[in-house]
Parts: C-alpha cells; structure tokens; sequence
C-alpha cells in the first residue's frame, strides 16, 4: 500500500466519510478542495491593497508559479499557516454543517 | 440497587476506567456523515462563499481564475488542503519547492536572460556570477560563494527572462508602483534561488576569494551593496579565481 492511499484513507477517516460510496466520497473531497481554495483566494483578496491586487493580476499572467508565490510570500507574512488556518476552519465548518 | 448490583452479572462488565476511556475513544472519534448530510454542508458552504465573494463587488471581479489556479496549483502540489485541514498532512505546504514552470528559452533568449540574471544579481549582492567550464555557475551574495548547476541557472534564466520583460512592460507603462512590486518579488525569488544551491566551503576556495570574503567583513556596515538597496557594491573574483 503506497503512502497516498494511506493519507486518503486518514484524510476520508477525519472528514467521517468512509460509510459513503467512494464515488461520491472522491466528490465530496473534490468539493471541498475548491471551498477551500475559494476561501484562500477571497482571504488573499482581502488582505492585499489595491496597488499589490493589480500587481498580482500581472504577476498571474506570466503563468509562473513559482514567481506568483514569490510575490504571495512577500505580501503575506507566513503564508503557509494562513492557508492552514483557512483549511481547517473549513473543514471544521463543513463537518459541522454536516450534522446540523 | 447500588453499582455494583446493577453489574455482578455481567461477566464482560469494563469498569469506570474502562467506561470513561470508551467515551473518550468515541469523543475522537469523527462523527460519520451521511452522503446527504455531506452534499448539504458543502451547498451551504458554497452559498456563503458565492455570497461573500458577491460581497466583495468591484473587489471581487478582481479575482481572476488565476488565483484559483495559483491556488490549486500551488498548494496540492505539495500538501493537499484537505489533508492539511484534517491534520493529516505532516507539514504545511512548502511553497518554495512548487514544481517550477519555467520554460527554456533558445540558446539566444538564455544568454540574454542569463545577462540579466548577472544585473540582477549585482544589484542584490555586488557580485557577479560566472560561469564555470563545466557550465555551473559561481555565485557571490552575503559574504558566500554558491554554485548553481546549468538545470537550475537555466529555471533562474528563464525567470530572470520573464520578470525583464514584465519590468519593460510595466516601465513602459508608467507603472511605477507595479515596477517596485515586481522588483522586490524577482528579488526575494533570486535570492531564495541561489540560497539552495551548493554553498561552496572555505576549504574549496582560492586564497584569492577568502582574501575578497575578509576584505568584505571588514566592510560591512560600511556598504550595502548586500542589501540590494542602491548602495556601493562591490566585485567579487568569479570562476576563474576561484579555480585553484
């Protein structure tokens, strides 16, 4: 069993998934991927000016993610915990908009 | 009935420790979802983010479907959002290590590229780069000497490429402030480029270059051709020097 498989199975554990058919489970992770990003990118939008919004927007046409995240990393102090902040506040609301 | 009578017949009785670490076992344990449960918390949360980003207004049209890319492509390369969000993930995306989308250029477009890389890097660090017989590249910056294979100099090439032709575009348009933003971010790229290459020890060095290295000790603080800022640089001895 390779290492991916066995991060699925925990990711599918903690998400309190794994009674669901796993079509539909693929979905629901799928899903959530994209709430969480949609969430990133309006924090992200928030937390730029307007002057370092449009110099992003540039920065996005050269296609090069390695200088986008050049660009993110300097406007954002300590990017990776806010995006791991936002991935599980997420996750954290879905599960419990889940049982309501 | 007292405790003990409403259990003594009970040969699989577990106890109260047995009792409460079940409770606390089952307290972890995630709370299975039912697949509609599911697709409604995940419709709910989609509303509230279609709201929010309606919201936004003017703000929002401002987000392009780049920034979803950026995201996507950003992130799941390293650790998946979900598997962060669940704990699951053992550290937090490292955005310094994305695979990179540099394209190469032809020979021409890298030897001109690779001419700006050279500004670039003088205007970081007063040193020059140089590039050695076996094709890698010699660098100076902050009082080091590292060596850049030819796959990473021409990634750095390549990018060198892209941020003077963004900077011509911006110049051209009057952009100053988009000039100083794309400036810093090629900056800080360049300089986290070079900090992962092969940092070449004292003992590999030429006396010529230990020589230079004390000589810029010396006067620090007095120049700050290191931090890229408009001060007095300084030449570093390239390749060749540093040949023994």
């Amino acid at each position: 069993m390779n290492q991916k498989i066995i991060l699925d199975e925990k990711v599918i554990s903690a998400l309190g998934i794994a009674t669901i058919p796993q079509a539909e489970q693929e979905d629901i992770v799928k899903k959530l991927e994209e709430n969480i990003q949609r969430k990133i990118v309006l924090a992200l939008s928030k937390n730029l000016n307007e002057e370092e919004l449009k110099a992003f927007e540039a920065i996005l046409k050269l296609k090069d993610v390695k200088i986008m995240n050049a660009f993110i990393s300097s406007a954002v102090p300590d990017i990776n915990e806010f995006i791991k902040n936002i991935a599980v506040s997420t996750i954290e609301e879905f599960k419990k908009l889940a049982v309501a | 009935m007292n405790r003990s009578e409403g259990l003594h017949h009970d040969e699989n009785q577990i106890g109260e420790p047995g009792i409460q670490q079940a409770a606390e076992v089952e307290s972890q344990r995630p709370e299975l979802l039912t697949a509609a449960g599911a697709k409604s918390a995940l419709e709910k949360q989609g509303e509230a983010l279609r709201a929010e980003e309606k919201e936004q207004g003017p703000r929002a049209s401002k987000v392009p479907s780049g920034w979803k890319k950026w995201a996507g492509i950003a992130i799941l390369s390293g650790a998946s959002l979900v598997q962060m969000g669940c704990g699951q993930a053992e550290k937090s995306p490292d955005l310094d290590n994305r695979p990179r989308a540099e394209k190469l250029e032809d020979k021409e477009g890298q030897d001109k590229n690779k001419e700006f890389l050279g500004d670039i890097l003088e205007s970081i660090s007063g040193g020059e780069m140089t590039i050695k017989e076996d094709g890698n590249a010699v660098v100076y910056m902050g009082g080091k000497y590292y060596e850049l294979n030819q796959n990473d100099l021409a990634k750095m090439a390549g990018k060198a490429g892209n941020y003077s032709e963004r900077l011509e575009r911006e110049k051209k348009g009057g952009m100053k402030a988009f000039v100083e933003t794309t400036r810093r971010a090629m900056k800080l790229d360049i300089v986290g480029d070079i900090s992962r290459g092969r940092e070449i020890p004292q003992n590999e060095l030429s006396e010529n270059m230990r020589n230079f290295l004390e000589s810029v000790k010396d006067t620090q603080g007095k120049s700050s051709g290191n931090s890229g800022s408009g001060g007095k640089t300084v030449a570093a001895p390239g390749a060749e020097e540093f040949l023994k």
